[in-house]
């Protein structure tokens, strides 16, 4: 048995694997970077490398090395070595009562393997109090224990919980990188392959996502034809006429998602439709748009633009604008996301937004 | 056999070994030697600063076989049962998992019982922040009075959420953050004790990152050994994923030499080898911070953070630089972090800043427009670097700004004067002198000397407007003029009415700052004119 392998990330598994072969393994780690970027994949793919039997044989050339066959290995990839547990959110949060029934089992000796090992993953979303709890059993685990956090940014964790942990970053992947694999592994034609992996930023997990999410592409149609008919128009009463219609569109576009994901219950990937189809991913849309607006104007580099599959809307865009305009609807696009992040009214923000467009020179 | 990691096992089990708390270590031992030891004790400070290692010591010295002595053998069934967390009478509590009144009954009533094997019974309450509200209540009567064999020691890295009448009981001791230094020789010392090959310089690195925290220090120091069989400073770096210096220095001469087709490229390249935007955003905050301090204080290395190799060529780079355009980079980018932290597209947002940088600062005029609410827009933290838009120009501007104010800015002394006196106060307050600097106009009338500064420099005029400051200034100009002054500073706005006209071109001129002289507005003009302008009455304030 094998997990799938992972893409990028050379450095931090070199990081991971120079520790296990020294001998300095830590009993804390922490993987962080953003989702998508194979984090959990590699927290048990450490997971693997440190509780396989025949760990002691690894070739040299290999990084983060398992055998993939003796029990300890087959266990932990389908999930139910004894001393293999993950901690996920329950619902919003890991609560405190999660951490603390962890301490509890985390003291017992280990079943099989020599070593305990636990796996919190969204380790960010621990509440202040469960991430108190864990500080103790973090700083001096009873017996053996492997404990791996995995977790979006350390900086949204306590310092004192990171200081207990051995970092290592995650980053995104290349885009070469990312296109030739996924028009190898997920048979993408080259030309898709190369624009969605400039959207997905680099982030693999994104990518198999947006392909298999033609939703994503429709609301993301959507927004783009509903910025461009207001970029122009300079009428006020217009631009007020787009902002319903597009808060419309995005509230029918999320019911849709949510349905679907509920049929498809059991796959735990996260929609791509239903984050693009809220007012904040809508502005992050918008705000791709002018990013490349404003690039494209500046330099006329097609390598540099996101949205590559819309370049002739972008080259007849910037034919009518300055870059100086592009850069102030970019910025005023942030202002928009900033205060719905602050939870602005989502109406009035927008129609704000939408105004400032039409009217903005 | 099992590999214990370096800050456990290197936790300090002595008063000696506990380093950077000089005054926590000998106000503890003099308690100890002369018998005067407390039954309440609050360890405060931030991460690895050694609250919980102290504590158990002073259980140590405390229990000892040879004690109460301030020098705990180490090796008595005390002493080790304490190292090993197996003692008896030292009960360690976790606070933030035990934080309910239930468990604090429960240590309440056993907290009567005497010890089993030595003099004390120590409760070491870690994480102390974390109990509830009720269970402080319920310890305060016994915290207050509790059994002659018993000491408290409450841990936290947050005392300001203890209660008062908690901290009141205890006596507090405060650690602080170790030193840069003190750090290094302690990074330097298990290196050599553990054969970890370390380079000095690499040992200041990882003591810097670490923050003043022993346990983040010891933990970096463990990793980059495994990483590298020889720790250098490079090979920290790149543990670390600190941008190469060679893609900072590209960036800035890019941005300095008005190339945004590479200025996006280099931010591309960054995406692309998987670089973290908020790192590589920081690393170039440090690196126009660098060039700042090269260029200000030349042949000070040490005050940067680049390895020496890099050092002549941030000193060549930041001379191609204006200092204006340094400080002007470093506040866009730092306003562009903190964007960031709060953004959920990290590239965006430090396009955006870079964006920023090429934006012209909107017109007045169109921020009278529906949908441009003003004060957003001044807001606005990526408007600010929006003024770098001028940059080419304003690089040779500050002579020429400086030529033109020349005329008005000095009545009843001259320009001359006013440097010799300037040149009297740097010794006595550097910070004072350049204020000064950006005076917008000095007039001596009889004894009184009036300062006056441009409306945005509102903060310089009141800090010369301090007490001290203003007895420095009339002390070094009674110097120079011979007589003794007292001097009166204020912001223009004030002055500006009946005052000398030359301020108005000059404010403009200097910080670009909008509408210096509303009245010029063609908007303006349109309102006084509806308005029957006789009745129109100029408020400037």
């Amino acid at each position: 048995m094998r997990l799938p392998d992972i893409l990028g990330q050379d450095e931090a598994m070199r990081v991971l694997d120079a520790e296990i072969r020294s001998g300095t393994m830590s009993h804390a780690y922490m993987l962080w970077g953003p989702r998508g970027s194979g984090r959990t994949l590699i927290a048990r793919r450490l997971a693997l490398a440190a509780n396989c039997s025949f760990r002691g044989e690894a070739p040299p050339e290999s990084v983060l090395w398992y055998c993939g066959e003796c029990p300890n290995c087959a266990k932990i990839i389908s999930g139910v070595h004894p001393d293999f547990s993950i901690i996920v959110p329950s619902g919003n949060s890991i609560k405190i009562a999660q951490i603390r029934e962890m301490q509890l089992r985390i003291s017992l000796k280990a079943n099989e393997s020599e070593l305990k090992t636990w796996l919190i993953d969204d380790a960010e979303r621990m509440t202040e109090e469960a991430q108190n709890c864990l500080l103790k059993v973090l700083e001096e685990p009873p017996g053996r224990s492997l404990i791996i956090l995995v977790a979006q940014d350390r900086e949204m964790l306590l310092p004192t919980i990171s200081s207990r942990c051995h970092s290592v970053r995650l980053g995104t992947v290349d885009m070469r990188t990312m296109a030739e694999w996924a028009s190898r592994e997920l048979r993408l034609p080259q030309q898709r392959a190369q624009v969605l992996a400039v959207l997905s930023g680099g982030l693999p997990g994104r990518l198999a996502s947006l392909a298999s999410d033609s939703d994503y592409f429709a609301v993301r149609d959507s927004i783009i034809a509903r910025v461009r008919s207001v970029m122009w128009c300079g009428d006020g009463a217009r631009a007020l006429d787009a902002s319903e219609d597009l808060l419309d569109e995005l509230k029918k576009a999320r019911a849709r998602a949510q349905t679907q994901s509920q049929e498809a219950e059991g796959e735990a990937t996260t929609s791509e439709a239903l984050e693009i189809a809220t007012p904040a991913g809508a502005c992050d849309c918008a705000a791709g748009w002018f990013r490349d607006l404003f690039v494209l104007s500046l330099t006329g580099d097609g390598e540099l633009v996101i949205n590559r599959d819309y370049m002739e809307a972008l080259e007849e865009d910037v034919a009518r604008g300055s870059p100086e305009l592009f850069a102030r609807w970019t910025v005023r696009v942030m202002q928009t996301a900033r205060a719905l992040q602050a939870n602005a009214n989502v109406r009035l923000a927008m129609d704000d937004f939408m105004l400032g467009l039409a009217l903005t020179r | 056999m099992t590999y214990v990691s370096l800050y456990r096992r290197w936790r300090p089990q002595t008063f000696d070994d506990i380093i950077g708390q000089a005054h926590v270590v000998r106000t503890l031992r003099n308690a100890i030697s002369t018998g005067r030891t407390t039954h309440a004790y609050l360890f405060a400070g931030p991460r690895g600063t050694g609250k919980t290692s102290t504590a158990r010591v002073l259980a140590k010295a405390l229990n000892c076989a040879n004690g109460p002595t301030p020098d705990p053998c180490g090796e008595c069934v005390s002493c080790l049962g304490i190292r090993e967390g197996t003692a008896m009478d030292v009960i360690e509590v976790d606070a933030a998992s035990n934080r309910g009144i239930d468990e604090i009954r429960d240590l309440r009533e056993k907290v009567m019982y005497a010890p089993t094997q030595g003099r004390y019974k120590v409760y070491i309450i870690d994480e102390a922040h974390m109990l509830t509200p009720q269970a402080f209540n319920a310890l305060l009567k016994t915290l207050e009075e509790p059994p002659p064999h018993a000491v408290f020691v409450l841990a936290t890295t947050q005392a300001e959420s203890i209660i008062p009448t908690i901290q009141s009981r205890c006596q507090r001791f405060d650690f602080g953050r170790l030193t840069v230094s003190d750090l290094a020789a302690h990074v330097a010392r298990v290196a050599q004790a553990q054969s970890i090959s370390i380079d000095p310089d690499a040992a200041r690195l990882v003591a810097r990152r670490a923050d003043g925290s022993a346990r983040d220090a010891l933990g970096l120091l463990e990793q980059a050994s495994a990483w590298s069989p020889h720790v250098t400073v490079e090979s920290v770096l790149s543990l670390l994923g600190v941008s190469d210096f060679d893609i900072l220095t590209r960036f800035a001469a890019a941005l300095a030499d008005d190339q945004p087709g590479q200025v996006f490229q280099i931010i591309q390249e960054a995406v692309d080898s998987g670089a973290d935007m908020r790192q590589f955003l920081q690393d170039l905050i440090l690196h126009f911070r660098n060039m700042l301090v090269a260029k200000e204080c030349p042949g000070r290395p040490e005050l940067t953070d680049v390895p020496e190799a890099a050092y002549s060529a941030l000193t060549r780079q930041a001379a191609s630089l204006s200092r204006d355009h340094l400080i002007r980079v470093l506040g866009a980018l730092s306003e562009g972090e903190a964007q960031l932290r709060r953004s959920f597209n990290p590239r965006l947002a430090l396009e955006v800043t870079v964006a920023g940088l090429y934006a012209p600062p909107e017109q007045p005029t169109q921020e009278l427009q529906p949908a441009a609410p003003a004060p957003q827009q001044r807001q606005a933290p990526a408007a600010q670097p929006a003024r770098a838009a001028t940059r080419a120009a304003t690089r040779a501007a500050k002579p020429a700004a400086a030529e033109s104010e020349g005329g008005g800015r000095f009545s009843g002394i001259t320009e001359a004067q006013w440097q010799q006196a300037l040149a009297r106060i740097k010794p006595a307050s550097a910070l004072l002198e350049a204020f000064l600097k950006d005076v917008g106009s000095v007039r001596v009338e009889g004894d009184l000397v009036r300062i006056v500064f441009d409306p945005a420099w509102a903060v310089h005029a009141q800090k010369v407007s301090e007490p001290d400051s203003k007895r420095l200034i009339a002390q070094a100009l009674g110097e120079v003029l011979g007589r003794n002054v007292r001097c009166e500073s204020t912001a223009a706005r004030v002055e500006a009415r009946k005052e000398s006209p030359a301020l108005q071109p000059s404010a403009a001129g200097k910080s670009g700052s909008p509408g210096v002289d509303f009245a010029d507005m063609p908007e303006v003009q349109a309102a006084i004119e509806l308005f029957n302008p006789r009745e129109i009455k100029t408020i400037t304030d």
